[in-house]
């Protein structure tokens, strides 16, 4: 089956975000296909290359970004909800004359289209909230 | 784009977060992108339907969700049980909204194509 993802959860709550990678790795391993994940409200926040948690917590910031990368997965943040919350790649940086520059690889600034795209195209559409 | 139903399910209080705005701004996405769209209001999220709301200096969402039907959103439900629970009467709701009973919102979720929650 063809899945996707909305993840809107901050980093704080680790459980969910944790459970969201899970679930998407389980996913994978049952060989179901991801169409996108969409980081969307307080989880666009995942995608900070910036953040740097305490020593003993883990990184679920790395952890997601690893496993983004090692399947090549859609991974799409919400534009709106990025900016507001000062998550800037080179392009959005440059356009609002911004001096940081903080989205991580491999994620990808996009518009609210792309949910209902995912939406639509896929089978099923699972929330972590 | 292919269209399909996709139930929009608010159980988040109206300014609590910013879930509940942010929810909506995806329900007007898919609006816009020709889906039919469907809002269910539940457990807190019944909370956005009542009238009287005056926040200062931050966008009220009842009037906001009152602009649904201007987008072709035509189908708003709210939990009855949710209403009960809280002591909101039907009559503070000044949104057109169809009151379902627990069974019904089961049987609505039956019929989505997808589910989004906020």
């Amino acid at each position: 089956m063809i899945y996707s993802l909305l993840i809107q959860s901050s980093p704080d709550n680790l459980s969910i975000c944790r459970c969201a990678l899970e679930f998407a790795k389980t996913l994978l391993h049952r060989n179901h296909r991801i169409y996108r994940i969409f980081f969307y409200g307080e989880a666009v926040q995942l995608a900070t290359c910036a953040a740097v948690p305490p020593q003993d917590d883990p990184d679920i910031y790395r952890e997601w970004r690893e496993f983004l990368e090692q399947h090549r997965l859609d991974a799409v943040v919400c534009i709106a909800a990025a900016l507001k919350r000062g998550l800037l790649n080179r392009e959005e940086s440059a356009r609002y004359q911004k001096s940081v520059v903080n989205l991580a690889n491999p994620y990808d600034l996009s518009g609210l289209g792309q949910l209902i795209d995912a939406a639509v195209h896929s089978d099923k559409l699972i929330t972590f909230a | 784009m292919q269209k399909r139903h996709l139930l929009f399910v608010f159980r988040s209080s109206p300014y609590g977060s910013g879930r509940a705005r942010e929810g909506l701004d995806a329900v007007l996405a898919a609006a816009i992108f020709d889906q039919t769209v469907s809002v269910l209001f539940l457990g807190d999220g019944v909370f956005q339907l009542c009238a009287g709301q005056a926040p200062d200096d931050i966008r009220n969402q009842h009037k906001m969700l009152q602009s649904l039907p201007l987008y072709d959103v035509e189908y708003l439900y709210f939990s009855s049980s949710a209403l009960a629970e809280r002591r909101i009467n039907a009559q503070d709701i000044l949104i057109p909204g169809k009151p379902l009973s627990d069974p019904e919102i089961a049987d609505l979720m039956a019929t989505a194509d997808q589910i989004l929650t906020f």
